[in-house]
């Protein structure tokens, strides 16, 4: 039972880390429909830019973690400046033609990671010991990143619900044309967008390499497990995706400790296709989409 | 010399691709004028306000409003001048609420002032008071016209551009829609409106343009224009006779198209 307890617990908290590396490739495909094939490359740039923070700058690894956001928010900016924003406002094929440049995107971002960190494993050493909560035995380093995590993933949501900013992002994923009409300068809506997903990517990254090692080439895994995560909770379902992230968390604890690491990775696709099976429209649907 | 038109269009032509579905079309409003486009559905009144608001290029003709060009400014940038739009299809936010989607059509201004505004909006469309916290994909659609209408009010604009305001709303509903604009006239608003419900139309605005083709056929007095004959046996026999009740009875047939 204590084994079940804690097993629990450390998918619940994984679900947090999986929150919010969904929650901006969420919000970018909300507000923009682009699906963002460079999300899992943005975040093993964003953990790898906190190794570099820590082992070069000796930077303690939760300050890298609003560090990375900010390089990943500028560099998203960029990339929606510069090679989105023209290429989608162009015309009808805006979809495809996104997916296609996010896909080369990733292999660029990939690629000069390499050039930069090369191919071998990174880590950043962080927390190593445990919180003891009577019997159960909690790694300090996940239930902090976790924190961090949902504290992060809270107050963009807050931001995103409260502010006359954020409401024109939902006013834009909902109509383009009614936002337009209200005066909201609907390119630059999509520029905040794209950036704060990808500062979100950057963040997520910062914190995920302190519990799990990144290599260059680990950007393509994170890309399918974020987008399974979104495609499980309804593409733009914040609620949604953080059920889904949760479930996401508790079944790779799960299956890791009772079937082993490589079952593990192959039961996420199973418990993906059966919730598509039962619930095409994901798990919540569309309510509570952005 | 009088002032200078709010909105003033020469020869524009517009379309979809290289196709115009618009032909040199003038056309100008003064401030504080309403001025109605009937015509049948296709017949270009939606690309002309799409022209106006900056949804098409323009292939050929300029735009002024208050005196400037309004080439290459986007849509947000013609409604920060003081152009309300209503677009087709009302173009809500479903999920939002009636008074965040208020307080967006003046996002740019400070809290206190959008509150401000949305308690005006309240006041002239009382309906919409007990519904502001309902999200605007639930209501129905005269109120969510009348959200889309708020909405394009909350900027304060000189000219209201609406098209099709009565498409899918009961006859009552869109003689009280009517109504509310006629209100909001006595404040020196200028109104465009595109309706293929004419008798609607005709009845609210002064004046009026008869679209075909994508080109302006006839132009004049509504009044004048609801007595021609051409525009009755075109266009107003189409709807519903019971919401034109300054009709004599018989005196509109219900002639087919």
């Amino acid at each position: 039972m204590l084994t079940v307890i804690t097993l629990a617990i450390l998918g619940l908290l994984w679900g947090g880390v999986y929150l919010l590396m969904a929650t901006g490739l969420n919000l970018i495909y909300g507000v923009m429909k682009v699906v963002n094939l460079a999300h899992g490359d943005f975040i093993v740039l964003g953990g790898l830019l906190a190794f570099s923070l820590f082992a070069e700058a000796g930077l303690n690894p939760l300050a890298a973690f609003p560090i990375a956001a900010l390089i990943l928010f500028g560099i998203g900016a960029g990339v929606q400046f510069g090679l989105l924003e023209p290429i989608t406002a162009a015309g009808s094929e805006g979809e495809l033609r996104s997916l296609l440049a996010t896909f080369g995107l990733s292999y660029v971002v990939a690629n000069a990671s390499f050039l930069v960190w090369g191919s071998q494993f990174q880590s950043v050493p962080f927390l190593e010991g445990a919180v003891q909560a009577g019997p159960i035995a909690i790694p300090a380093g996940l239930l902090a990143a976790s924190l961090a995590a949902f504290a992060a993933t809270l107050l963009i949501h807050l931001w995103l619900t409260t502010t006359i900013t954020g409401k024109s992002l939902h006013a834009t994923a909902q109509s383009a044309l009614g936002a337009a009409s209200c005066g909201i300068d609907v390119r630059r809506v999509r520029l905040l967008a794209f950036a704060l997903g990808s500062a979100m990517a950057g963040g997520a990254g910062a914190l995920v390499i302190t519990l799990i090692p990144f290599q260059t080439s680990t950007g393509g895994e994170l890309t399918v497990h974020a987008f399974t995560l979104i495609a499980l909770g309804g593409l733009g379902n914040y609620a949604g995706a953080w059920l889904a992230a949760e479930l996401l968390g508790l079944t790779e604890v799960f299956a890791q400790f009772y079937l082993g690491s490589n079952a593990a990775a192959a039961v996420i696709y199973v418990v993906f296709i059966a919730v598509l099976v039962v619930r095409p429209q994901g798990l919540l649907g569309q309510a509570g989409r952005v | 010399m009088p002032p200078p038109d709010l909105l003033r269009l020469e020869g524009v032509s517009a379309g979809y691709g290289r196709v115009p579905a618009l032909h040199a079309v003038d056309l100008a409003l003064g401030h504080g004028e309403t001025l109605a486009i009937i015509g049948a559905n296709g017949a270009g009144k939606t690309t002309l306000l799409r022209a106006i608001m900056g949804q098409i290029p323009l292939l050929g003709g300029q735009i002024r409003f208050a005196g400037r060009r309004l080439d290459g400014l986007d849509t947000h940038a013609r409604a920060r001048l003081g152009i309300g739009y209503a677009p087709e299809g009302r173009q809500l936010f479903p999920m939002l609420s009636v008074a965040d989607t208020l307080e967006l059509g003046a996002a740019r201004e400070p809290a206190a002032v959008r509150r401000e505004r949305r308690d005006e909006m309240f006041a002239i469309f009382p309906k919409l008071r007990p519904l502001r916290d309902a999200s605007c994909g639930l209501l129905s659609g005269g109120e969510q016209q009348m959200v889309a209408i708020a909405r394009a009010l909350m900027g304060r604009p000189a000219l209201l551009v609406l098209d099709e305001p009565s498409t899918g709303l009961a006859p009552r509903v869109i003689a009280e829609l009517y109504a509310s604009l006629a209100h909001l006239l006595d404040s020196g608003l200028a109104v465009l409106v595109a309706e293929q419900n004419a008798r609607a139309a005709l009845r609210f605005a002064r004046n009026a343009v008869v679209c075909e083709d994508g080109h302006l056929t006839l132009r004049g007095p509504a009044k004048t224009l609801a007595a021609d004959p051409r525009v009755a046996a075109a266009y107003i026999g189409m709807h519903d006779a019971s919401i034109w009740s300054a009709a004599p009875a018989g005196g509109a047939p219900d002639a087919p198209i």
